[in-house]
């Protein structure tokens, strides 16, 4: 039989419970807050949950093997499982809009624009991938433009194309962000006609995609 | 009154404080000094944090929020970018070192931007992700070039092609990115070089500050 060795007030506001419920765990209510930090009976993982049960709501994750996980932690990864045609080339900015999200963690993504949840560090990698170049489209701006700066990429994109007519443009970056701050993505080729596209090839083998990720 | 129950001996104590603080909260002490608090914040929006330190809110490690979103406010992380442009300072084979002179910010003060240095603070996996935005690499003679992340351990090279191909009409520019997650021994270092070949030395490393970066340097501890 378990020993249970309770320590708590009235109102319960923290509670430490050496496997009583079959896992091991601290409790901390105040307010409206409540954690539980211990280890899962189920899976004998390390866990900080919201609320007032392991496995539910957990915010971190660590394996009896080291591999740590945060299943409720801000983290994108958008794509265009389609081309998006013409869309540049004479100096007009194109804001991409992703048709397919193949993650959102936490549901901080919407049509265009990433917003921040919270005041901190944020991790962006961007590839596009354009077609249609011609050598007269020869210079672009890959903008990451966020509330705080705009990141850019500059290059001649007519000038270093493939056979096929292609430019693949990348950017990583770690941002600083503040809460409800917003960034998006976009492309602005300069030189020619607007016969510049945006290319992809379905959610399998993107070739347009923007992952981002709330780091530090 | 909430109650305080507290296990000690003489050279330390393990306190579980349910909420006599307005936090609820469990300390930690070795050698009778205080060295982490976990627990629930009262004055944060009862966030969940791990702060070293003998109260919540008070050198704060790892936050965790109502949403479930995590920071940490002191791990190491940094993003750098050039306020001053260094001019001709490669084209001719040379290679230049980027002084990466001023700070969007510098969480756990690991970078020095009077060397354009990064020094790993312990062992661990860095991610490094870097831009160059070269000016200048107008003609047709700057037929090569390569940026490099140069740490203790190992060089990682990138941007290999054929300098004036890639650069835009507009005054010969042209960007150069680079990532790589990096193993980092504590007190190991990072710089940044990049070489341009076949010209002569006119080709600058160019910058438009903080407010609209098109080059820097990117540093985080992962793991």
């Amino acid at each position: 039989m378990a020993i249970v060795n309770s320590i708590n007030n009235k109102t319960s506001e923290l509670t430490v419970d050496p496997g009583a419920s079959g896992d091991s765990f601290v409790q901390f209510n105040i307010g409206t807050g409540k954690f539980r930090i211990g280890v899962d009976d189920t899976d004998d993982s390390f866990r900080i949950s919201q609320g007032s049960a392991l496995g539910t709501n957990d915010t971190f994750i660590m394996s009896s093997a080291g591999e740590r996980t945060m299943p409720l932690q801000s983290a994108f990864l958008v794509i265009l499982t389609s081309t998006k045609s013409n869309v540049t080339g004479n100096n007009v900015k194109y804001t991409a809009s992703w048709d397919s999200e193949i993650f959102d963690q936490n549901s901080d993504f919407s049509g265009t624009t990433f917003t921040a949840p919270v005041t901190g560090r944020y991790r962006f990698e961007a590839s596009m991938l354009l077609g249609d170049l011609t050598s007269t489209h020869n210079n672009n701006s890959f903008r990451l433009e966020t509330s705080n700066r705009t990141y850019l990429i500059q290059n001649n994109p007519g000038g270093s194309r493939s056979s096929a007519d292609e430019y693949s443009c990348y950017m990583s970056v770690l941002a600083d962000m503040d809460a409800s701050d917003t960034a998006v993505l976009a492309i602005q080729v300069v030189g020619s006609t607007q016969t510049v596209d945006v290319e992809s090839n379905g959610s399998s083998d993107p070739q347009t995609w923007w992952s981002g990720n709330l780091e530090v | 009154m909430a109650k305080i129950n507290s296990i000690n001996n003489s050279t330390g104590s393990l306190t579980f404080d349910p909420g006599a603080s307005g936090d609820s909260v469990v300390k930690l002490e070795i050698n009778t000094s205080s060295k982490f608090a976990i627990g629930v914040d009262d004055t944060d929006s009862d966030s969940f944090k791990i702060s070293a330190s003998g109260v919540l809110g008070t050198t704060d490690t790892f936050i965790t929020d109502s949403t479930g979103c995590r920071i940490m406010p002191l791990q190491p992380a940094t993003t750098v970018v050039m306020a001053v442009a260094a001019n001709s300072v490669t084209g001719d084979g040379s290679t230049y070192t980027i002084i990466w002179d001023d700070e969007i910010f510098d969480q756990n003060s690991d970078f020095n931007t009077g060397t354009g240095t990064w020094i790993a603070p312990v062992t661990g996996r860095y991610r490094i992700s870097l831009c160059v935005w070269l000016n200048d690499v107008d003609t047709t003679a700057f037929t090569a070039q390569n940026i490099q992340i140069v740490t203790s351990n190992r060089t990682c090279e990138g941007a290999v092609c054929n300098a004036r191909s890639i650069s835009s009409n507009v005054s010969g520019q042209s960007s150069n990115p680079l990532s790589v997650l990096a193993d980092l021994d504590a007190s190991d270092t990072v710089t940044t070089t990049v070489t341009v070949s076949g010209g002569t030395k006119v080709v600058d490393v160019q910058t438009v500050g903080a407010s609209a970066p098109r080059g820097w340097l990117s540093i985080s501890l992962v793991c």
